[in-house]
């Protein structure tokens, strides 16, 4: 039997993450507080690990052909870097990430620019055929470091409810 | 002239020209998604959705996860399909102008093989957004490049959908191929 120590006496905090369904509110916009420097390795490593192969995102010759300053990142990392940040506000206790709306790029990212995320609750409903779960409908945001809007989209999310899972 | 700047990166296939409204472009490679590999991925992202990563919690819940099995992240799902569509369709892209009615279908699970196909729904030369696309690129003249629009599929090694999504694509004509 190994040796087990003891829990320190003091009090316990449980910390739990995540909006169950109750926990929107319509209309309300969420800032997702950490904020994402991409350096030029992760974009280069995206591009590559996900195959693909449009040479914009990783030849620096070639992206200063078509006229960019530096080699972009790709974006859909944009896209999934604003995205990761908004979890823990939006879907950390989610069922389901059900898709995705209007998804546009007014800007390029390029690496050494810094993203930050927010988003607004456009819509909730309850599921019509299971009543432990809703749909939520936010709009997302990101934006660089000059406060220019770099990745724009909707999102559907099938959410807990707190009353059926009993959450903190 | 350097040799390197002589050299031409894109193919001469898949410019604006190539593509004829109604073909569906079957991609030629699939792609295995491993498991240490979607994980990382998920993390990378800073995404905090545990039942992508922490499969105690999956065991524990089978009701509110997929039958207890940590599924794969979509947007993760959804960059290795565009991949696997990429050299066929963006390469010769200036930009992305927009993805729109996007679904995940069906859950993905390490092991799983990812197959894509392109399906073009239109073809536009005068659209407004031509112009101002690709910022801070310059912006491009017209008569370059046109609007593309794909409906980009995700497919399992069973065949079934896991990605359905559109896409419009700025994309160069063949006489100003980079």
């Amino acid at each position: 039997m190994p040796e087990q120590a003891s829990a320190p006496a003091g009090p316990r905090r449980l910390i739990r993450r995540g909006r169950y369904y109750e926990d929107f509110e319509m209309g309300a916009v969420y800032p997702h507080h950490w904020g994402r420097t991409l350096t030029d390795g992760e974009c280069q490593l995206f591009a590559t690990a996900t195959m693909n192969a449009v040479p914009l995102y990783f030849n620096k010759l070639h992206a200063e052909r078509m006229g960019h300053p530096a080699v972009p990142a790709h974006p859909l990392l944009v896209m999934n870097v604003v995205f990761g940040m908004t979890v823990e506000d939006l879907s950390e206790q989610a069922l389901a990430h059900l898709g995705y709306w209007n998804l546009r790029f007014p800007r390029f990212t390029y690496p050494g620019d810094t993203l930050v995320a927010t988003s607004e609750v456009l819509d909730k409903r309850e599921s019509a055929s299971k009543p432990d779960r809703g749909i939520v409908h936010v709009r997302t945001t990101g934006k660089n470091q000059r406060g220019e809007e770099v990745c724009v989209y909707e999102r559907r999310i099938l959410v807990k409810k707190r009353s059926a899972y009993g959450g903190l | 002239m350097s040799a390197a700047m002589e050299h031409r990166f894109t193919r001469d296939d898949n410019l604006y020209e190539d593509f004829t409204i109604g073909e569906t472009i079957v991609h030629p490679r699939g792609r295995t998604i491993s498991d240490g590999e979607h994980m990382l991925w998920t993390n990378f992202v800073l995404n905090t959705a545990q039942l992508h990563f922490n499969q105690k919690m999956c065991i524990d819940s089978p009701d509110t996860t997929f039958g207890g099995r940590r599924v794969v992240y979509g947007g993760i799902v959804f960059a290795f399909v565009a991949g696997l569509a990429s050299e066929e369709t963006e390469e010769n892209a200036v930009c992305i102008l927009s993805y729109d009615e996007g679904r995940h279908l069906n859950p993905v699970f390490a092991g799983d093989t990812l197959f894509a196909e392109s399906t073009v729904l239109a073809k536009s030369e005068d659209d407004p957004r031509i112009a101002r696309c690709g910022a801070p690129a310059p912006g491009l003249g017209p008569g370059k490049a046109g609007v593309v629009k794909f409906l980009l599929r995700g497919l399992n090694q069973r065949g079934e959908v896991v990605l359905e999504i559109t896409r419009e694509l700025v994309i160069l004509k063949k006489a100003h191929r980079p």
